[in-house]
């Protein structure tokens, strides 16, 4: 870690020793508040594919994609893939507030600002914003790193587990009633860039860095409430450019002892466009609470189309709810007119099984104990193909 | 012997009792409120409408996580324990869209708040009010 690493840490754990609970202060007309959240996770992996994919020794189970979390057999009981701080703080004057939110994350060593942006409430029902927040791609982007407002250990990576999850930008939201329904709609616009993404350290090997880019990026969310039922949907585009940095993992499949980095730079692909559509449908009806999502990623240009979805059913029974979740990840080969990429293309399939048990400890915390079963039917010709996973985690999450 | 039971049977009819209260909203005689409904108490402390019919802007008051008034008020209004108004909050904090009522201590703090300012809206239970506050929905227990 950089000496401005162990700074950003320092301030951080001082900011936390000295924030023991939420609070809010008003001086001069301006208002301060200041809150966090904590997970403590410890995870092990029961079994799966063995092998060495990349420089990880499997089996691996990928719990967080774009922060490079990665439980694996290398060690017994892991804490750092899911463990993370996060404190945030916003100071308000009449319509107008300031909100910033950092996140200490095991899995990275770092701690970066994942929020700072600024808020004008126009009237009672719009609201701007403008700069750097959640890219809210699903139900729970904007809250994926809160353990506590998750049925989950953490969310399912089949469905969250994207290279892209802040921009830089501006949005407008509107929030209104009709009759019983209660109405969000949401439009952005703005560009992320990322010259060491997470997500590229699975693919292309933890010391690795990957330059990723979501350029023009715009798009919208609407969300519809009323009592125990809430559906959500969103449409969003932009650019996509995304280039090696240096150097990459290398493995000869003929050759199992010839696995080293090598220098590697340019495109992985050429640069290209996406466009997503994403569905939810959640209800809480009584002690029953249902999660179903869907999105799919058309790449324009490209030879491939991404799937995934999740169903998810638990009660609450006291403290306790058992959950049950079906994910999925799928790749499809789209060929219908697509010119051929330098990234060939091959269909991938890994539905994943998630049983959740949860405990409310207080009103502000939880544990849960987690089992999750991945199947990789993926075509063999994929690689890096990190196969099947099983893994066991308990955690402990708060807000503060 | 006869004399200890009739105390036991004092002291659960007493329990009972507290545990039955009625809970009550409050507002500032001011508010230009009347009354609300069950959807408008809803929306109101659980961020959804920053504004009373009146025009007035509302400002919700919240009794500590420990309270067993807000235990019951919650369970009562949502039919929600209050991890899961925590839970709820949680989102809708950490992502600017709504900011949760404001805390106070006791029932005695929101009473006076509720008296001093008009945009003021608490739950407490029936045996605490005064004629200086107005109550516009009751939450009885079902």
């Amino acid at each position: 870690m950089t000496s401005c690493t162990h700074i950003r840490n320092l301030i951080i754990l001082t900011l936390i020793c000295f924030v023991p609970d939420s609070y809010a202060k008003q001086a001069g007309g301006i208002e301060y508040s200041g809150s966090g959240f904590l997970t403590i996770a410890a995870g092990q992996m029961l079994g799966g594919t063995r092998a060495n994919v990349e420089d990880y020794n499997c089996p691996c189970f990928l719990s967080d994609y774009a922060h490079a979390s990665v439980y694996d057999s290398r060690s017994g009981l892991q804490w750092k893939p899911d463990t993370k701080i996060g404190v945030q703080g916003s100071a308000s004057y009449n319509d107008v507030s300031v909100t910033a939110q950092v996140v200490a994350r095991s899995a990275m060593g770092t701690a970066d600002l994942e929020w700072l942006y600024g808020n004008y409430n126009m009237n009672d029902k719009i609201s701007i914003q403008l700069g750097r927040k959640r890219l809210p791609m699903f139900y729970y982007s904007d809250v994926q790193d809160i353990g506590f407002s998750l049925p989950w250990a953490h969310v399912p990576p089949s469905l969250y587990g994207w290279e892209v999850v802040n921009y830089n930008g501006a949005n407008i939201r509107y929030q209104d009633r009709f009759g019983d329904w209660s109405a969000t709609a949401n439009l952005l616009a703005g560009n992320e860039n990322n010259n060491n993404s997470g997500y590229w350290k699975i693919y292309n090997g933890r010391q690795s860095k990957t330059s990723v880019k979501w350029t023009d990026i715009v798009g919208g969310d609407l969300t519809l409430s009323k009592d125990w039922l809430e559906a959500r949907t969103v449409y969003i585009q932009s650019k996509m450019d995304e280039s090696y940095g240096g150097m990459v993992w290398d493995t000869n499949p003929a050759d199992s002892t010839y696995q080293t980095y090598i220098p590697q730079s340019g495109p992985i692909y050429p640069q290209s466009k996406q466009r997503i559509y994403g569905l939810a449908v959640n209800a809480d009806y009584q002690n029953w609470l249902v999660r179903t999502e869907f999105i799919q990623i058309d790449h324009p240009g490209l030879t491939w189309r991404d799937h995934a979805q999740i169903v998810g059913v638990g009660y609450r029974y006291g403290k306790w709810q058992p959950m049950f979740t079906w994910s999925e990840y799928q790749l499809t080969v789209v060929t219908d007119g697509v010119l051929p990429t330098a990234l060939p293309s091959y269909p991938m399939l890994q539905p994943l099984l998630t049983l959740t048990l949860r405990y409310d400890l207080t009103p502000t915390s939880d544990l849960n104990a987690q089992y999750e079963s991945l199947k990789d039917e993926s075509s063999p010709l994929n690689y890096p193909n990190y196969g099947n996973s099983r893994l066991l985690t308990f955690t402990y999450d708060m807000v503060f | 012997m006869h004399r200890y039971l009739l105390v036991l049977f004092l002291g659960i009819i007493c329990a009972v009792s507290a545990l039955a209260v009625d809970i009550v909203v409050i507002v500032n005689p001011k508010s230009g409120v009347d009354l609300l409904s069950k959807d408008d108490v809803i929306d109101i402390f659980m961020g959804r409408n920053r504004q009373l019919s009146s025009g007035i802007p509302t400002l919700p008051l919240d009794l500590p996580d420990t309270s067993a008034e807000r235990e019951n008020f919650y369970a009562r209004l949502t039919g929600k324990s209050i991890s899961e108004i925590n839970a709820y909050w949680a989102r809708l904090n950490f992502t600017g869209r709504a900011t949760p009522p404001a805390l106070v201590r006791s029932q005695e703090e929101a009473i006076h708040k509720v008296i001093d300012n008009r945009s003021s809206l608490a739950y407490v239970t029936r045996s605490k009010i005064s004629a200086q506050v107005k109550v516009v929905f009751e939450l009885n227990e079902k």
